[in-house]
């Protein structure tokens, strides 16, 4: 309960001094990114680097984090710097350079994003940029909102995924607008690839852990 | 399990989605309005000046002494709201003449928005029962105001059973009211009553406790005077108080002490058509776009045609392939749509099923929507635009920007297709009918197991029957009062009373496209429960036209009660010209002048709110040369019907939908054929406005 309130006083704090501007609330977000340990994931028993290995196309791992639910999906096609992922139940995630960028199937879908300026700040590890996503709205109309984002190099730690270890920085995103936004985490492997991600995908889904190992 | 746990940052991150989504969750719960015991926005019998949110569908049951009533309140638009109540009164009047059932219909305008920092009430004019019998009759001017976060304070000034108690000299000038006559047909505009006679003030008060819980009291104007007459009910003191929960945001309950001496009690149940149970639904993902660059058709040996790739491609995605042209660098695709609601997402699907299966060398698609066999637009997409387009934010408003609508192109040039799909479907499923108040019973329901089939001999000819097998329900018993017009319509309910096997309908329809913007339809056989024959039609809808203009001739025959293929004695050549009108916002009206089944002369004047997720709430009224007495119960021929998307209701894609008629009391005056299938209800979702609208899901 304490750790709620500490949540929600952090989140109003960030609101209410505006669009990351201000180095206090980015210390504190940094401070909690920074606790954001990763527990060891366990690997589903089913699901082991061999079935990634034995797959003859790309595979991730994909689970959103409020429904406990956990699954493959398989890379279906590429467009330009987009790749996406399909489950046999029908649901899919676009991934641009990593960052989830359109989803399908789920309900309250991703239907779209722009995101110039990230894919630099992923490789940089900081910068601000802008992020533009759209939703469907309950009158099938296309409800786009503009949020204002800082990445943040908050670690370098070595993850466990499916049996290897692999050493990564952890980067964290917050995007604001106005009192509302949301907060991704990114782990980035050596070679620049995005191998593990928690990221906000919509407000009545929210999160989904995403491993592409 | 398995997630991969990233604990604190997780939780910073669901703290930051709950600024997100919680204001969401927060605005269902605001305290808009409440609903009173005729089931309309306002106090407990006091209206009040707030409305609900609009597209609001309230359903409540409210009961005491000796009144049930059932009424359903629309909130048409931010400001007007409409309500259709059906009332129950167990042995009305002094001579205690029986049960009686009443209809009756309300308005509410708001006038006028409260200023929440200063001190302007919102007002509101409002008028009850202006359409039935009268027995609720009453007119009002209300303004009401939040003096707090939690105090709401009404007053107001009403007319009719409104100014019944305490009342004064009608301030307008306007001092005789006729009186309520019982036993009278209803069914008139009651305008000469309107703001007549003795007027009287009311107030009242709503006390937020907690926030779902409400403390209502009032100061009501109305005497009760027919109540208090009949000895049902004791009015000691001009005073009502009540508890109002809402207890979910879609339900509402009530208890009330009413007058000192009985007590009320209600149930509201809400629906918005903008509370969509599955957001945007569950559709599988469509196929992703494929890069011209990375399609190889060309090269590969032995890969199947054109035709036969697309068309498969597109069964995947439930659209059947009508016709495919490939002239130049332009794919020109006719594609069946038969599962999804709007035709924007079957353009898109098709579209990104090109993208795969196109020669590399196709930079433009033409993408014709067709259904019964015949083309209704032609949606011009760049393979380009498509490929840069996808997952971006806006895409649906960038897509349609660059996107040319018009009319579909001519069958010469189309390679056709073998149907893939098999020539005759079939399906079986139970069925269940419900008759809302016949005039004796307010809902009667009968079900069992209903058998559709449908066999193609062309894209645009099918045979099309449906037969039925009721299980339960008995539908000999309903009332029909006697009428001197021919029994046209007023027997319904006896067509297939004995029960055994029912066929509902059984024809041979054939669609066609005449001319540019040019629709016809000829329809052969058992029409309808009631009546056979021919029916035809032809419609002129431009794609991108507000306006459009049809004429309907039919030739129909009675059928025999059993509905078997019988026929009665009765036939009669009836037909309609009909202009129909798109207002925008969602408001499409429509006339239609002719002639009806009990040779009637009149027209049907019908306006509609189309919600853009596919719920459509419409009224209508048909005035013809049978006179009131000639009609019987109701004077004319009206109603409401609401239609509700069963893709909103599920989830997943389909074009299914219900349409329920709330408040048609079916009579022989203005009776029109039932023809399935009517052209402009083929057309409609493919044109203007509704292509328009439905675009958000065309990267659905």
């Amino acid at each position: 309960m304490a750790l709620r309130w500490t949540i929600l006083g952090l989140a109003l704090a960030l609101g209410a001094c505006g669009p990351l501007n201000s180095d206090a609330p980015m210390a504190v977000a940094r401070d909690s990114f920074l606790q954001a340990r990763q527990a060891a994931a366990a690997p589903p028993p089913d699901i082991t680097r061999a079935t990634f290995e034995a797959s003859p196309v790309p595979l991730i791992l994909v689970a959103p984090v409020q429904s406990e639910e956990v699954f493959l999906m398989e890379w279906v096609g590429r467009n330009g710097a987009t790749e996406t992922y399909r489950d046999a139940a029908g649901r899919s995630l676009s991934l641009r350079d990593g960052v989830l960028v359109a989803s399908r199937g789920f309900g309250d879908d991703l239907m779209g994003a722009d995101t110039p300026g990230l894919r630099g700040a992923l490789a940089r590890g900081t910068g601000q940029f802008g992020r533009a996503q759209s939703w469907l709205g309950p009158l099938d109309e296309i409800r786009t909102e503009r949020f204002s984002c800082e990445m943040l190099t908050l670690e370098s730690t070595t993850i466990a995924l499916f049996g290897q270890q692999i050493a990564t920085r952890q980067l964290g995103e917050v995007c604001l607008r106005g009192e509302a936004g949301f907060a991704n985490n990114y782990w980035v492997a050596t070679g620049g690839d995005v191998v593990q991600s928690r990221q906000w995908l919509s407000p009545a889904i929210g999160y989904v852990d995403i491993q592409a190992p | 399990m398995t997630h991969p746990r990233i604990a604190i940052a997780a939780a910073l991150a669901a703290g930051l989605a709950t600024g997100v989504g919680g204001q969401e969750a927060e605005r269902s719960f605001d305290w808009r309005t409440g609903y009173t015991l005729y089931g309309t926005p306002g106090l407990i019998d006091m209206p009040t000046a707030t409305s609900a949110r609009e597209g609001e569908i309230a359903t409540t049951l409210s009961g005491f002494a000796i009144q049930q009533r059932l009424s359903f309140s629309f909130q048409v638009t931010d400001r007007l709201s409409g309500s259709f109540r059906y009332a129950y009164f167990d042995e009305l009047g002094p001579a205690r003449t029986g049960d009686t059932y009443d209809r009756s219909f309300d308005l509410q305008y708001r006038l006028v928005d409260e200023d929440p920092d200063g001190w302007r009430p919102a007002m509101a004019l409002g008028l009850r029962d202006f359409l039935g019998t009268g027995r609720y009759s009453g007119e009002y001017l209300v303004a009401t105001k939040a003096v707090s976060d939690r105090l709401r304070v009404t007053g107001g000034i009403g007319w009719g059973r409104l100014g019944s108690y305490n009342g004064f000299d009608n301030p307008l000038g306007r001092d005789d009211r006729p009186a309520f006559t019982p036993g009278d047909t209803g069914g008139k505009v009651n305008l000469d009553q309107f703001f007549a006679g003795p007027a009287a003030f009311f107030a009242g008060a709503e006390y937020q406790i907690i926030p779902r819980l409400t403390l209502v009291g009032e100061y009501s104007s109305d005497a009760y005077e027919a109540e208090a007459e009949n000895g049902s009910f004791d009015r000691d003191v001009p005073v009502n108080v009540g508890l109002r929960w809402r207890y979910r945001p879609w339900a509402e309950l009530s208890a009330h002490v009413l007058h000192g001496s009985e007590i009320g009690l209600s149930g509201t149940f809400i629906l918005n058509p903008q509370d969509r149970p599955f957001a945007g639904g569950l559709d599988p993902a469509p196929p992703p776009v494929v890069p011209a660059s990375a399609v190889h058709w060309d090269n590969l040996q032995g890969a199947p045609s054109l035709e036969a790739r697309v068309a498969a491609a597109l069964a995947g995605e439930g659209l059947v392939l009508q016709g495919i042209e490939q002239r130049g660098t332009t794919l020109r695709v006719r594609f069946d749509n038969s599962t999804y609601r709007a035709e924007a997402q079957a353009i898109g699907r098709a579209a990104r099923v090109l993208t795969a299966t196109a020669p590399a060398g196709i930079e433009t698609f033409v993408l014709e929507p067709a259904r019964q066999g015949i083309p209704l637009a032609g949606v011009t997409l760049r393979r380009a635009d498509l490929e840069r387009l996808e997952n971006t934010a806006d895409a649906a408003d960038a897509l349609y920007a660059r996107a040319t609508i018009g009319d579909a192109g001519p069958r010469a040039g189309l390679t056709p297709v073998a149907a893939p799909a098999p020539a005759l479907q079939w399906g079986l499923a139970p069925y269940m009918e419900i008759s809302l108040f016949d005039g004796d019973n307010p809902a009667r329901a009968d079900g069992g197991i209903e058998a559709t089939g449908r066999y193609r001999l062309a894209p645009n000819v099918s045979v099309n029957g449906t037969l039925r097998y009721r299980l339960f329900g008995d539908r000999s018993e309903a009332a029909i009062s006697p009428s001197t017009l021919p029994p046209v319509r007023r027997e319904v309910n006896l067509y297939g009373a004995d029960g055994g096997v029912m066929l509902e309908r059984l024809t041979l329809d054939w669609y066609a496209r005449p001319g540019q913007d040019l629709y016809a339809r000829v329809s052969l056989g058992y029409l309808e429960r009631m009546y056979g024959g021919v029916s035809t039609e032809v419609l002129w809808q431009p794609v991108d036209s507000r306006l459009a203009l049809g004429a309907e001739v039919n030739y129909a025959v009675q059928r025999d009660r059993d509905l078997g293929l019988d026929f009665d004695d009765y036939d009669i050549v009836t037909g309609h010209l009909s202009a129909y009108y798109d207002f925008g916002n969602g408001f499409q009206g429509q006339v239609d002048a002719g002639r009806y089944l009990a040779g009637d002369w009149g027209a049907t004047f019908r306006l509609e709110r189309a919600f853009d997720n596919g719920w459509r709430l419409g009224g209508y009224f048909t005035l013809t040369d049978v006179s009131a007495d000639d009609f019987g119960e109701g004077s004319f021929d009206k109603g409401i019907v609401l239609t509700i998307p069963t893709d909103w209701v599920i989830g997943r894609p389909t074009r299914s939908e219900r349409a329920v008629n709330l408040a048609s009391l079916t009579r022989d005056g203005g009776a029109r054929l039932e023809v399935d299938g009517r052209l402009y209800d083929v057309v409609r979702d493919a044109h203007g406005e509704a292509l328009t609208d439905g675009w958000g899901r065309v990267w659905r």
